[in-house]
């Protein structure tokens, strides 16, 4: 195709006019501004949907994190070592106490203290 | 204070009241629908006819003004330039073609005929070369269709296509060149 023959039809092209008039203008404004007026509802709506998840989940996370935190000398034994709760009930020493107790014999000369 | 502003659509240059002109700028941008009214039935059909330029239909004309319209309400704020606008507009109604395009792409994929979309020559004698002119930019990607057709059926500029399309200078004289090329090709005998 020659470039001439593109131009006639280029020409052909920009002649062509849309049926756009008044009315069909006028529908168009109006439903715009109807659709923007309802997204901005929609948005509306989400935004605080999200505030009040948010606000949600940040009070069910405070109300998580008080009930874990110790407040009574019950809740303190919770807290204290493993170790300690084993020894305190008769249990096997823990290596620790057996590295404390290895310790006060030899600075004891390994001679006991009676 | 008058300032000469220039009407693409007509290809002459216009003189508009600029404190007018921006006062109904500003009472949209804060939210007046009677001046967005105003500004619309100033730009609606320029904008309209580029659409239909660019889709070569009549079909979804409607959908893609209201769309670009709906846009510009919300993002009116962030243009301060009233002298901009009507080109922010075909920057905007650009991005909503190119979305239904890509769209019609996607139908066409799974099995609807495009077809179904080419154009309609007002007169029947140039109704033939038109079709065929559309059927082959409907055979070209969104990319390479838009800048073409808004250079060389729309006579838009090489830098007014380019922020049309929002890409630089060079991307869209390539763009341009690439669409020439297959188009030639597909209209050749």
């Amino acid at each position: 195709m020659s470039a001439r023959d593109l131009d006639t039809i280029l020409e052909s092209a920009r002649a062509r006019t849309s049926s756009w008039d008044a009315e069909r203008s006028n529908r168009v404004l109006a439903s715009a501004i109807t659709r923007r007026a309802s997204i901005g509802r929609r948005n509306t709506i989400l935004r605080r949907g999200v505030a009040v998840g948010a606000g949600a989940m940040l009070l069910a996370f405070a109300v998580h994190a008080l009930a874990l935190t110790p407040s009574s000398s019950a809740s303190a034994s919770q807290w204290s070592a493993p170790g300690a709760q084993q020894s305190a009930s008769g249990g096997d020493p823990t290596p620790c106490q057996k590295d404390c107790e290895l310790a006060t014999r030899q600075t004891d000369g390994g001679y006991g203290t009676d | 204070m008058v300032a000469i502003a220039r009407n693409p659509a007509a290809g002459v240059f216009e003189a508009v009241h600029a404190t007018g002109a921006n006062e109904l700028f500003d009472r949209a941008r804060a939210g007046d629908n009677a001046a967005f009214g105003e500004l619309y039935a100033m730009h609606s059909r320029y904008i309209a006819g580029v659409v239909y330029r660019l889709l070569g239909n009549d079909g979804d004309l409607d959908d893609v003004v209201q769309e670009t319209f709906i846009d510009a309400l919300s993002g009116l704020s962030t243009l301060h330039d009233p002298s901009a606008l009507r080109a922010w507009l075909v920057t905007v109604a650009v991005r909503r073609t190119r979305r239904l395009l890509a769209r019609r792409r996607r139908r066409a994929f799974f099995g609807s005929l495009l077809r179904d979309h080419s154009a309609t020559a007002s007169d029947p004698r140039d109704r033939q070369p038109v079709d065929e002119l559309y059927d082959a930019l409907d055979r070209l990607p969104e990319d390479l269709r838009i800048p073409w057709a808004l250079h060389r059926i729309e006579h838009l500029s090489l830098p007014e296509a380019a922020e049309a399309c929002e890409v630089s200078l060079a991307t869209i004289k390539r763009r341009i060149a690439e669409a020439e090329e297959r188009i030639q090709k597909r209209l050749s005998p």
